[in-house]
């Protein structure tokens, strides 16, 4: 229904900035509510890192052998996120998926703010939080340097690396959205920081045209490091020789399950916004029909992946693999793998019917079950293979979150939203110029005035 | 000399962009079209120069690749750490830092170079520019001496302009 009133009336350019730019104007009651919650939790999480910088790393629940506890499942997740951005403004840009143009500038924002709370968490997981500079190559008076054989210090040159092209990229496309925003503006304060941040815009052929060159490469390069970024995050694990790690598939894996995780949190924002900001003439329902095959397509790899990686295990015949992957099964963290399972390869099965992937709050209920199964797949793949290391004397460790790790977990959260709302409350979260790009601007055809 | 001229306003893509052309064949080479997104008839009717942009990204991108390479071996040599007898110059390893570099380098380019090219930033908006042209209308700016404007604001209302402004 809501896609036959938006075919009846073909919307006009001043609709375009009036309707997709009033998100910027003075927002309800729910919003500051919502804000005010995001930063209630972000208080929780600081408390608790707070609490653990004070008192040490061990109120850290993570002891040997699973030194890496929900930090590091965190860390994975949030960069998980941040892949779904980068694929649906870049790779989706060079594959002209029309779609993405309705979803892609808060998918990118997601990206940016995903990549800026996965960056916490290896600073709250090193203990000396204030130290992690060491991590950078600068000239010292030690006279060392990085180990760039590590694959640690690949992805603090992978991650920075990202947050750095992600927020280029958003930001050029920003700019004449917030130069449409610059001249609706009426507030000075506001209209000041517009024509800061808009560079003066003015929508020359020129500028377009070096804007689109721009855009073309910064989505060129983009595009590979997307895949390179999770990759690298996955050779983390690959890279070592723990049973259930060492794999060659766990790049691809990886990445598959970073974009459906990414897919499935553009879903969760997505459909409450469209609501909330009444986007429904520009989000419609063949928006959602096209993310939830996206979703569908990459949950299909990552159910693949997991058969493939119990097959490995049975078909290279390594007791100690074959262990690991027995227990993940069956052993005290069957719960948590089954949970995965379930939520990230059976339950969006269900996209395969029309009818669902055309029903916005269906697909936000799935997507909260892929946000949980992906979660549950990095606690699985991180604490289930550390805690079954070769060393037998070990095997029977065993990690559960605590106070700390839940309350800087759940502070990732308000974190990230915060960012969300705020961006969403000063800049466009749609993107203006590009919506505008495919329509036709006609004298009394509804185009124009 | 402050830039002044007549700004034609248009409410049509198509006859905008059969004014670009008329008007270039009236004499009318320097002109400045504006409007809120890019479209391929205004394009098409003002035949551009290919953007020189892909140069500047390529020399982004070989300059983050020379100074990864380049800080992979030389910090390597520096601080020789030799694990498992194998030689200090993992160069396998490197290349990962060699193309996240490379990434990193050709969009710093890539964004200074789109700034520098489009000759941004400018915190006044010159002459020749209405708000509408980031909402619902093309404009046509020809920057003119003012003997010519009457003759250049005639051309713009022939050619269809539904207002035309002189600014100086």
């Amino acid at each position: 229904m809501e896609t036959a009133t938006a075919a009846q009336a073909p919307p006009s350019y001043q609709e375009v900035n009036v309707e997709l730019l009033q998100a910027l104007q003075s927002p309800g009651r729910q919003y500051w509510a919502a804000l005010a919650f995001c930063v209630a939790l972000i208080l929780w999480g600081a408390w608790s890192w707070n609490y653990q910088l004070v008192h040490g790393m061990y109120v850290y629940g993570a002891t040997h052998p699973a030194m890496w506890g929900t930090y590091i499942v965190n860390f994975v997740f949030w960069v998980g996120i941040a892949h779904s951005g980068t694929l649906i403004s870049a790779i989706l840009f060079l594959f002209r998926a029309q779609f993405r143009r309705a979803i892609y500038r808060m998918a990118e924002a997601m990206t940016v703010f995903a990549v800026m709370t996965a960056g916490l968490f290896p600073i709250i997981h090193v203990g000396r939080s204030w130290n992690i500079y060491f991590a950078v190559p600068y000239p010292n008076q030690r006279e060392l340097w990085v180990n760039f054989r590590s694959p640690l210090v690949w992805d603090v040159f992978a991650v920075s690396t990202y947050f750095t092209v992600s927020s280029i990229f958003l930001y050029t496309g920003l700019i004449p959205d917030i130069a449409a925003a610059r001249d609706r503006e009426t507030r000075p304060v506001r209209k000041f920081v517009y024509t800061i941040l808009s560079l003066g815009w003015r929508g020359t052929q020129s500028e377009w045209k070096h804007f689109n060159a721009a855009y073309l490469y910064l989505a060129a390069f983009a595009t590979p490091l997307v895949i390179s970024v999770h990759s690298v995050v996955s050779w983390d694990f690959a890279m070592s020789v723990n049973p259930g790690w060492h794999s060659t598939i766990f790049a691809p894996y990886f990445v598959a399950g970073a974009i459906f995780s990414g897919v499935g949190l553009v879903l969760t924002i997505a459909v409450p916004m469209r609501k909330i900001l009444h986007l429904e003439r520009w989000i419609t329902l063949d928006h959602f029909d096209k993310m939830a095959k996206l979703c569908l397509f990459t949950s299909l790899i990552v159910g693949y992946s997991y058969l493939v990686e119990f097959f490995l295990a049975w078909y290279h015949g390594d007791p100690f693999e074959r262990h690991v992957f027995l227990n993940r099964a069956f052993g005290p963290m069957g719960p948590e793998a089954w949970i995965m399972i379930t939520c990230n390869a059976i339950i969006p099965l269900v996209l395969f019917w029309k009818k669902i992937r055309r029903s916005p709050w269906t697909l936000f209920v799935i997507s909260l079950f892929i946000n949980l199964g992906m979660w549950m797949e990095r606690f699985v793949i991180v604490v289930q293979s550390l805690t079954h290391p070769f060393d037998p004397s070990v095997n029977t460790a065993t990690y559960h979150p605590g106070i700390i790790e839940t309350g800087i977990f759940v502070g990732s959260f308000g974190w990230f939203f915060a960012w969300f709302l705020l961006f969403a409350r000063f800049l466009p979260i749609m993107a203006v110029a590009e919506i505008k790009e495919v329509m036709p601007l006609r004298r009394g055809a509804g185009g124009g005035a | 000399m402050r830039p002044q001229g007549v700004l034609g306003v248009f409410d049509d893509l198509r006859v905008a962009a059969e004014a670009i052309r008329r008007l270039k064949q009236s004499g009318y080479a320097r002109l400045e079209v504006l409007s809120p997104a890019p479209h391929h008839e205004l394009e098409e009717a003002l035949q551009p120069a290919r953007s020189p942009m892909r140069f500047v990204t390529l020399c982004g991108a070989l300059t983050g690749f020379t100074c990864a390479a380049l800080m992979t071996f030389w910090m390597s040599q520096d601080w020789p750490l030799v694990v498992g007898g194998k030689y200090v110059w993992a160069w396998q390893a490197y290349v990962i830092i060699m193309f996240e570099l490379t990434v990193l380098l050709a969009a710093i380019f890539t964004l200074l170079g789109f700034i520098v090219l489009a000759r941004l930033p400018h915190t006044r908006l010159r002459l020749g520019y209405d708000p509408r042209f980031s909402d619902n209308r093309v404009g046509i700016w020809l920057p003119l001496a003012r003997d010519r404007w009457d003759e250049a604001a005639r051309a713009l209302q022939s050619c269809g302009a539904e207002e035309v402004q002189r600014e100086n």
